[in-house]
């Protein structure tokens, strides 16, 4: 370099060095490698999670070591405030509400997760069929979509409610026939989108045939956004389902859900709120940690938001 | 060019329906297509020239039954491909492929490079260890490192992703390959070491290439002919010298003295020919002559009647009721009429 004011090297600002030497031995990140890495950034999204992560591992484990259990009535040991053998207390019929709380919480997180998963397969088979096909299948899945929008869900499940409420999994077919709405709309919305692109035309060239590009080109672009709504609708899950067991149309005795606690607490509301604060504190710890959780996701499945390579 | 066409196409068109209203009734179509035939020969480039929206990307696509052409006839080596079952248009496909303009776009990113590169492989029966030594022959060919084949598109720039689609468009050893625009998006450097890996492709592969572009600067390297293309059809078809010295067409006049020369004194003096107006829509097509709304030459017979291709030379063809002569410009003609 003759000229004093050129550098011999282009400046680089530090930590977006990008190095492609020839024969340089790299290894390749993968797609949920590099997810996983920007997930690992987001703190309140991995305290969220380990916070989930033991919150539902102690519904399981607290009961299964604890010698009460949550139906035995114990009269003279009724309406207990928090001791040492019963930390939460007992309700009027001298049951340990720790144990009902963790049960309640058991029979919660199960609703929730079935809804999950149930509206996801729902949600991305209709949005996908709908997104990929248009025309008159899209037609006929968007007016669906529709009709349970405009119809208030909350007379939807007083209605079904009524008549086939009850089971754990009849309450979690009829969440998840609700709330696997916005996701049939995000996978429809985003396989109208993608089967534009570019890459689905290459593959369309190359021959492959419809489910080929749906499998391997449409969905794994898809489940990112996906995966965030998902805990949403876990959350979601949650609270209808307790919104159903408090009205009495959810969960029915002898089992309990969150829901059934706060129901049965709400006569002793002045005198020990702990009865509705404790289980209510436990479901809005949930969703709350779900929508971290979501949060978090999101960012990290934004491939924009890309980290340099460490 | 020896012998029949590789590939003929004949009138073809492409209409798209304009819906409308709560019935969703057509009310018009747009016309991106409209009675475009042309031949290409083994081994040949020809370039497609034509400003945004004439209708290039859509005539291209629709070559591939990428988009179903409305009507016309398109016939590879003596075989008529708008007829062609789904089985054997499946097959055709090894033969006939296509290099993408948007080389972000193009390539699906959630795959590894070699998972890109070797699904044609694999539609077609390919085991996965033939799909991945052939990957590494093609990557190879293209100009990058086998290692490469692991990593995801992200970690490439635009050029070596272009590289990365014309090596997919080369895995199932096709004979045309149709070229949409391949590098407007790259920059001018990296442009010109794409325009000679596909010229070096070309000879190394016997391949026949549609080239597709909007500047006449990029395709004049690499074309044997070039057709120039307005609002769905061609106006001027001809050798790649003859279009550059002896332009008969007033739009591909226009497009020629759009092309900066690459000396600042003759630079200067350059007189530009600026059209009037923008392009029509191809909704909306103008009756005559489509081009004659912005040329500075129309006059009555231009706006009723529509020109046909017409050979003015060997192998030369144009559509124009005035076209021009050698020898003669588009700036003196129309100062002569106004």
């Amino acid at each position: 370099m003759t000229d004093p004011l050129l550098p011999d090297r282009i400046p680089t600002i530090p930590g977006f060095e990008v190095s492609f030497a020839e024969g340089m031995d790299v290894t390749a990140r993968s797609y949920s490698r590099q997810t996983w890495d920007r997930f690992r950034q987001h703190k309140l999204a991995i305290i969220a999670f380990v916070v989930l992560v033991l919150l539902v591992a102690s519904f399981w484990i607290v009961p299964a070591l604890s010698s009460l259990d949550a139906t035995s009535r114990n009269i003279p040991e009724r309406q207990q405030t928090p001791s040492l053998k019963h930390p939460f207390g007992t309700d009027e019929l001298g049951r340990d509400l720790m144990i009902r709380t963790f049960e309640g919480a058991k029979i919660s997180v199960r609703i929730a997760l079935t809804v999950a998963l149930l509206s996801t397969v729902i949600g991305t088979f209709l949005g996908a069929v709908a997104g990929y096909f248009g025309k008159w299948v899209d037609a006929v899945i968007s007016q669906i979509i529709n009709l349970v929008l405009v119809v208030p869900g909350i007379v939807i499940l007083l209605v079904v409610g009524i008549k086939y409420g009850g089971s754990v999994n009849q309450i979690s077919v009829l969440l998840a026939a609700l709330v696997w709405i916005p996701i049939g709309r995000i996978v429809r919305g985003m396989f109208f989108q993608l089967k534009e692109q570019e890459y689905v035309q290459a593959a369309k060239a190359a021959g492959a045939g419809p489910r080929r590009i749906i499998v391997r080109h449409i969905l794994p672009n898809v489940m990112g956004p996906v995966l965030v709504q998902i805990t949403l609708v876990a959350g979601t899950a949650i609270i209808l389902e307790s919104t159903l067991s408090f009205l009495g149309l959810g969960v029915v005795p002898p089992a309990t859900s969150l829901g059934t606690l706060i129901d049965d607490g709400k006569s002793s509301l002045d005198t020990r709120p702990s009865r509705i604060l404790v289980p209510g504190g436990f479901v809005v710890l949930m969703v709350l940690c779900l929508n971290f959780l979501g949060d978090g996701l999101r960012d990290a499945l934004d491939p924009t938001s890309r980290k340099v390579r460490e | 060019m020896t012998g029949l066409p590789v590939l003929s196409i004949d009138s073809l068109v492409k209409e798209f329906p304009v819906r409308a209203g709560l019935l969703r009734r057509t009310v018009a179509h747009v016309k991106a297509v409209s009675g475009v035939s042309l031949e290409l020969h083994e081994g040949e480039t020809l370039g497609i020239v034509g400003e945004s929206g004439c209708g290039k990307t859509t005539l291209g696509r629709s070559i591939l039954r990428l988009i179903e052409p409305t009507s016309g006839s398109i016939v590879y080596k003596g075989e008529e491909i708008m007829q062609a079952s789904r089985r054997r248009m499946r097959e055709l496909r090894q033969e006939l492929q296509i290099v993408f303009q948007d080389p972000f776009a193009s390539l699906n990113p959630r795959m590894p490079v070699r998972d890109i590169i070797g699904e044609p492989l694999r539609i077609h029966g390919a085991s996965k260890s033939q799909a991945d030594s052939r990957t590494n022959e093609l990557l190879d060919a293209v100009g990058l490192l086998a290692d490469y084949g692991n990593r995801y598109p992200h970690e490439f720039s635009g050029g070596q992703r272009q590289r990365i689609g014309i090596a997919r468009a080369l895995a199932l050893r096709p004979t045309v390959i149709v070229l949409d625009e391949p590098v407007s998006a790259l920059d001018v450097s990296v442009q010109a070491q794409a325009i000679n890996l596909l010229d070096d492709l070309q000879s190394e592969f016997n391949l026949s290439y549609l080239f597709i572009a909007h500047d006449l600067s990029v395709v004049r390297h690499i074309s044997d002919r070039i057709s120039v293309m307005y609002l769905g059809q061609l106006v001027e078809v001809t050798d790649r010298d003859a279009l550059y010295e002896r332009p008969a067409h007033p739009y591909t006049h226009s497009l020629l003295s759009a092309v900066p020369v690459a000396d600042p004194i003759k630079e200067r003096s350059r007189r530009r020919i600026v059209l009037q107006g923008d392009i029509p829509s191809p909704a909306d097509v103008p009756p005559g002559c489509r081009f004659h709304t912005r040329c500075p030459l129309a006059d009555e017979r231009c706006r009723t009647e529509i020109p046909l291709m017409q050979e003015i030379a060997p192998g030369h063809q144009v559509a124009c009721h005035r076209p021009i002569a050698p020898g003669e410009t588009l700036v003196e003609l129309a100062a002569a009429l106004s």
